[in-house]
């Protein structure tokens, strides 16, 4: 119980994380999109490899962080891969959804995004291989924290938390505090009244892909970090993540954080009822049990 | 200190949809300082002619200009930027933004000392001190009125495009609004006022046009047209046609 509680938190914090980008997004765009989840390999692929190129490049940074299993190289390399996940973003949002948003309709939009998620995830499958694979192959031992009731916990799972808790921290402070943020919370609400207050949209939408793709890839990252890397991590988490957005209602930041945490909870609670086989259909329950009590979610507004 | 300028808009043929106009070669003028009502009954086009000046719309034909500058189509922040405010008509507020992050964003647009002026817009509104902090969608139909127009005028814009700044107000309230505008009007300020309660609008404006259908009807003194029995008759809805009445957009 205690165990499941623990896992079911911290699978919810990477959640929420991926789940920030998609909510701002389907909200500002008004379209699903589909391929959020591969950003998130994306994300957790680009640290695998710039781990390895700063590691070659020096051996000061191949040593570890205190305690962690994550070196100084995929410590900046995490930083490289937010900026260019969040660059692949806002590239293809150039190349393909910016081009449908004046030419086709919300549904072509979410029939491109499942292209779009198709082509990323194969890429990276032939780019890195179909087999899964770590950003370290040392064995980690967790340490027991209790043993009546059982609680096992490896130091990289409390730095995924205190990561998540950081950055969630810090996101809230941008979007309360920062005219950046304002902007952001304005276009999110609605797009026509904050151009009329003289908010260049195009430019907004850029940031959103930008900060939708540095925080998707971070939490690539960590879902990497605590489980592996595999060309269909994306696929796995898809359902995952529009449950997030979805239970939090849509648009709603905070909303994602708190669907985030309710997802990775009941996921991770529901295993103690129900055979491990059944655990991907969790999600879809959670979508369909939120549509039908709150609509709009738990913080979505109506429109 | 206000930069003022001159609204020409001539010719104007815009719709929601290429090919299907709303209204049809409308000519409107703000003079310098000047405020001007456009009344007209339910669907005749009256904020869609703000919205197309907004750079809110499809423009088929005709052309805007601000002081002599082509703005027709320009995209919508620009010509804000340029100090030209709009207030539209509904969810003219952020509701999930507190009246203070409202007014910040709002205030932005200019680059000089936002908040300044905010508090410049707080003297103006005393209401809106009270509820600083509060989120904006938790205020009264009135107090959102009053915060929308603070959040045109806290970048102390040379023209304002207002769309029915009275509705939902009390009448005590409208009134208040109303002679406001007279105030923000005299340093030379153009204020284009789109209104439903048309003796409100034609006793406060210097100029007035009539719109019905998309088409202009009729335009002058609003003095005059006070006076006028004939559009008596438009004011009260005479001209209104079946399938647009009464639908608030
Ligand atoms: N977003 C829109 N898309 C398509 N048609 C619209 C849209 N908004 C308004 N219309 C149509 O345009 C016509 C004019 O509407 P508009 O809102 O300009 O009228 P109005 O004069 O402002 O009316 P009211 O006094 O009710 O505010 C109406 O027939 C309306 O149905
Ligand atoms: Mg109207």
């Amino acid at each position: 119980m205690l165990q499941s509680l623990f896992d079911g938190i911290l699978v919810g914090s990477v959640l929420a994380l991926g789940a920030i980008g998609l909510t701002l997004i389907m909200h500002i765009l008004r379209f699903a999109n589909f391929s959020h989840a591969e950003l998130l390999s994306l994300g957790a692929y680009f640290a695998l490899t710039f781990d390895a190129v700063f590691g070659a490049v020096s051996n000061v940074l191949v040593q570890k962080l205190p305690w962690l299993s994550v070196t100084w190289s995929l410590a900046c390399a995490v930083l490289i891969a937010m900026a260019l996940t969040g660059a692949t973003a806002a590239i293809i949002d150039l190349l393909v959804f910016r081009r449908l948003r004046r030419l086709a309709g919300p549904l072509t939009m979410v029939f491109a995004s499942f292209g779009v998620s198709l082509i990323v995830r194969n890429v990276i499958g032939l780019v890195y291989g179909l087999r899964s694979t770590h950003y370290n192959n040392d064995i980690v031992f967790a340490m027991m924290i209790s043993a009546d009731p059982l609680l096992l916990v490896k130091a990289d799972q409390i730095f995924i938390m205190c990561l998540a808790l950081v950055i969630m921290v810090a996101l809230h402070l941008v979007l309360t505090r920062t005219s950046i943020g304002y902007t952001l919370l304005a276009v999110s609400e609605n797009p026509t009244l904050a151009q009329v207050n003289g908010i260049n949209l195009g430019a907004t939408v850029r940031l959103a892909w930008m900060l939708g793709g540095g925080l998707a890839a971070i939490a690539g990252f960590c879902y990497a970090l605590n489980n592996q890397l595999s060309p269909v991590m994306g696929r796995d988490l898809v359902l995952s993540l529009f449950a997030a957005a979805i239970v939090g209602g849509i648009g709603s930041i905070y909303g994602a954080v708190l669907g985030g945490l309710i997802v990775g909870l009941a996921s991770s609670l529901a295993l103690i009822i129900i055979p491990a086989g059944y655990k991907p259909a969790i999600p879809f329950l959670i979508i369909l049990a939120t549509l039908y009590v709150r609509p709009n979610g738990l913080f979505g507004q109506s429109r | 200190m206000s930069s003022v300028a001159r609204l020409d808009v001539s010719e104007l043929t815009a719709g929601y949809v290429a090919g299907m106009p709303i209204i049809s070669s409308i000519d409107v003028t703000v003079g310098v300082g000047e405020i001007v009502a456009v009344i007209g009954p339910n669907g005749a086009g009256k904020s869609t002619l703000l919205k197309a000046i907004a750079g809110l719309c499809h423009i088929e034909s005709g052309a805007i200009h601000v002081d002599g500058t082509e703005v027709t189509g320009i995209r919508t922040d620009k010509l804000t930027r340029s100090g030209i405010a709009f207030v539209p008509q509904i969810e003219n507020i952020f509701r999930s933004m507190t009246v203070e992050q409202n007014l910040i964003l709002a205030g932005r647009r200019c680059d000089k000392q936002a908040s300044s002026h905010v508090e410049k817009m707080l003297s103006l509104f005393p209401l809106l001190k009270k509820t600083y902090k509060k989120r904006a969608g938790e205020l009264s139909g009135g107090q959102r009125q009053f915060l929308a127009l603070a959040m045109a005028l806290v970048a102390e814009p040379g023209l304002l495009l207002l769309d029915e700044p009275t509705a939902g107000l009390a009448p005590i309230a409208g009134q208040e609004v109303l002679s406001i505008l007279r105030e923000i009007a005299n340093p030379g300020v153009g204020i284009l006022l789109v209104e439903q309660n048309a003796k409100a609008a034609l006793g406060l404006a210097d100029r007035a046009y009539v719109l019905a259908d998309g088409h202009n009807q009729h335009e002058g003194e609003a003095r005059a047209m006070l006076s006028d029995p004939v559009l008596g008759e438009i004011y009260l809805g005479g001209r209104r046609r079946g399938d647009h009445a009464a639908k608030p957009v």
